[in-house]
């Protein structure tokens, strides 16, 4: 996979913070995966602000979108790079980006924060609320999570994948109409979209001990 | 084409395809053919509901799911509780001030 530039993911949406500058760490060395991976473990602060940089807009997104609270989504976005910097010796590149790996702290981060949110809502509950109707419905977080990555990643697949695959969901083409579009071959355009929708797989998944290369 | 493997499993191409194209499946003599065999294969279906995924998740991804910039400030919190865990273990002796990226 390549390595995006630190600097992209400050370019992103920032929709619901517009007007705010954020104060990013005051690191102006940019890393690539595998040096940041590799100055993590070697302790060196400088790479967890990178790391910071590169993937708290995602971390923080995936929080907010599962957990639909901005408190919580700070509270776990701080959880998720502490537990990075602790638990970086864990980190095995073989099984995967330190992405992917950044993205599994923070599933288990937000389920957390879930089940206390569930814990508390208990505690409601036996109080005699009707709170659980409430939580029944906003309950999706899973979906939330899959929504906000794969639109990140699709935004990260070579060109042609993301041209074919953008067509597919937001327009709702199918193969067949894709091919008429581009003007390209129908077994291009098939080629595409496994690709793409592959890596896309990958990304949901999370990490795995055996990585798929079909990409 | 979607009995190329002995085994009789679904292509891969085939498999996105009809994860993409669902509703046109069953019109298409092929796919109607892998569908049949998704339907007894237990790793064809895992295969292609990871894929549904996928496809279900492109598909229902909107604007509001772009990636935000998160609030100024956080960064002051982690490297805060970090700063204040690492002097808190320097005093005791177990971690030495992190060295530069692996440059020498």
């Amino acid at each position: 996979m390549t390595p995006y530039p630190v600097t992209a993911v400050a370019s992103t949406s920032a929709r619901d913070l517009a007007g705010q500058t954020p104060r990013w760490a005051p690191v102006e060395k940019s890393f690539d995966d595998e040096e940041l991976a590799r100055g993590l473990v070697a302790g060196d602060d400088a790479c967890l602000a990178a790391a910071f940089r590169r993937w708290s807009p995602l971390v923080y997104t995936l929080a907010w979108r599962s957990l639909g609270d901005r408190g919580e989504a700070e509270d776990v976005t701080q959880r998720v790079f502490l537990g990075v910097w602790r638990g970086r010796h864990g980190y095995r590149p073989e099984r995967g980006p330190l992405g992917g790996w950044i993205v599994g702290i923070t599933r288990r981060k937000i389920a957390d924060a879930l089940s206390a949110r569930t814990r508390r809502s208990d505690l409601v509950a036996a109080a005699g609320s009707a709170l659980s109707l409430v939580d029944a419905r906003a309950g999706q977080p899973e979906a939330a999570l899959d929504r906000v990555l794969v639109r990140h990643e699709l935004d990260r697949l070579p060109e042609a994948q993301r041209r074919v695959l953008r067509l597919a969901f937001y327009e709702d083409l199918t193969q067949t109409q894709i091919a008429a579009r581009t003007g390209w071959p129908l077994g291009t355009v098939k080629s595409h979209a496994r690709r793409g929708l592959h890596q896309l797989r990958r990304r949901l998944e999370g990490e795995r001990p055996d990585g798929h290369t079909g990409a | 084409m979607a009995d190329a493997d002995p085994e009789g499993h679904v292509p891969p191409d085939d498999l996105a395809s009809i994860a993409l194209d669902e509703a046109h499946a069953a019109g298409d003599a092929d796919l109607a053919r892998a569908l049949a065999h998704v339907t007894r294969c237990r790793a064809c279906r895992a295969a292609l509901g990871e894929l549904r995924r996928v496809v279900a998740a492109g598909r229902a991804a909107s604007p509001d799911d772009d990636v935000m910039v998160p609030p100024p400030g956080l960064w002051q919190a982690v490297a805060g509780a970090l700063h204040e865990r690492r002097s808190r273990a320097r005093r005791s002796g177990c971690i030495r001030p992190g060295p530069g990226t692996g440059s020498g």
